[in-house]
């Protein structure tokens, strides 16, 4: 029914410093629901890669729990999950020595089911959705607080910087992107997607069957690499 | 050659999204003590720092450079981007205004950051970089009770710099951090290590502070 593909690919930026990617992404299966989750490790904290690792895996762990104990997902979810992220990476961060700012890094995530969809964000990724109207929508604009510099994290961010919420209807197509990619992606001064970019990505994996390997190299193109320097990492769902 | 339309996602076409901007203020000390080898040697980094910024691609884009120098107050340069920064040639002049001069500065940075937030461009955090070899001859209270405001919300990351002769016991009260005394007439080295500082702010991925390299390049241990 959907069709995914995701990578996630080294900044030129880490590249020069000798910085792994610190970026991470999941796509799985949570009982029958498609589970996208992508995290950004903080570049400041020295084992962020690690911290945006487990928040994926850890994200897919939860929710699989919840919905085994017959669990419905909403709002209040996304406190709850923050809650047992924290435990893991505290447990992780103590294990390596480490402070638990160490494995900082953001979180947004999509468990896409039948006749509805629970979507979470803290920080600075974002999700994009398309309905059947063709409509696409930024569901949680990222979150920078003040600077373009800065942003919240899983381990630290206040409770009004956890974003969750359930929708009933499921969207057409999703997308999940790192900051990395949002000045290529979106619109930022406007807040919203940018259509040119997403049509002909979403097509590619309609009618062209591109695959995950294409997608990295793409986003490893000299033509990426001269806009932007970070990190990048995007995910792909469509149901057409 | 491929047909470029057969590339799985080779049609994808990017936004046109101006670059997040990084104020740098710099307040800069040309009082009659600073005359000679003191300024000959600041106005030859600025000039580099110009060249060093220019460099880097990113820096380039995301900078924007203001000198209010002093004294008297003068406002050398309101905010520009570093292609079109003409790196000033300061001359020895008057006394040292200095709670003037941060006034002044911190003025103009407020309007620069409400500009830029009111074109929805992005903003990285200011700095505001003092350099003085004297002490002030003016009431410099209210600049440093301005500056520890600004530091507290988070309005700009104040750093000062002393030079040969600079009262750092006062500057020890401007703002937060320690000051730095320039070791002889380093400022070379200083700009230098400014402008790979304001790089590495240019490059960060979200975080909260940047890890700065150690001054030891050009400041007294």
């Amino acid at each position: 029914m959907w069709r995914t593909v995701a990578a996630s690919v080294r900044g030129t930026s880490h590249l020069q410093s000798g910085a792994p990617c610190q970026d991470a992404h999941l796509v799985g299966n949570v009982g029958p629901n498609l589970l996208l989750v992508v995290s950004d490790g903080a570049g400041s904290a020295a084992h962020s890669q690690l911290g945006s690792e487990l928040v994926c895996q850890m994200s897919a762990l939860w929710l699989d729990e919840q919905l085994s104990m017959g669990e419905r997902l909403d709002a209040e979810a996304g406190p709850q999950l923050v809650a047992f992220l924290r435990e893991r990476l505290n447990q992780k961060a103590t294990e390596l020595q480490v402070t638990p700012r160490e494995l900082a890094c953001t979180l947004s995530g999509a468990l896409l089911g039948d006749g509805w969809a629970w979507l979470v964000q803290i920080g600075d990724g974002a999700i994009v959705t398309e309905d059947e109207n063709g409509v696409l929508n930024v569901v949680f604009w990222p979150d920078n607080g003040e600077y373009s510099n800065q942003t919240y994290f899983v381990t630290d961010a206040p409770d009004a910087a956890i974003h969750a919420l359930r929708v009933e209807g499921v969207p057409e197509r999703v997308a999940l992107l790192t900051d990395g990619l949002h000045p290529l992606a979106l619109q930022l001064a406007a807040r919203q997607p940018h259509p040119p970019f997403f049509g002909p990505m979403f097509a590619a994996i309609e009618t062209q069957q591109a695959d995950s390997v294409q997608l990295a190299q793409f986003l490893d193109s000299p033509a990426v690499n001269a806009r932007v320097n970070d990190d990048k990492t995007l995910i792909l769902a469509s149901r057409r | 050659m491929t047909d470029f339309s057969q590339i799985p996602f080779g049609l994808a076409e990017f936004a046109d999204n101006p670059e997040p901007r990084c104020p740098v203020l710099l307040l800069l000390d040309n009082s009659g003590s600073m005359s000679g080898e003191k300024l000959a040697q600041l106005n030859a980094g600025l000039a580099a720092f110009r060249e060093d910024l220019l460099a880097d691609e990113l820096a380039a884009k995301r900078c924007e450079i203001a000198i209010v120098s002093f004294g008297p107050v003068r406002e050398v340069t309101d905010f520009v981007g570093v292609e079109a920064f003409n790196p000033p040639l300061l001359e020895a002049a008057g006394d040292t205004p200095l709670g003037a001069a941060v006034a002044r500065g911190l003025s103009l940075l407020r309007t620069r950051k409400d500009t830029i937030r009111q074109n929805g461009i992005g903003l990285y955090r200011p700095w505001v970089f003092l350099i003085t070899d004297g002490a002030p001859t003016d009431d410099w209270e209210g600049a440093a009770a301005a500056i520890r405001e600004g530091e507290a919300s988070k309005s700009f990351a104040f750093f000062s710099v002393g030079v040969d002769g600079a009262n750092m016991d006062m500057l020890a009260q401007l703002g937060p951090r320690a000051p730095l005394k320039l070791s002889g007439v380093k400022f070379r080295e200083l700009f230098q290590w400014l402008s790979s500082s304001l790089k590495s702010v240019s490059r960060s991925t979200p975080g909260d502070a940047v890890k700065l390299d150690s001054p030891q390049g050009w400041a007294e241990v």
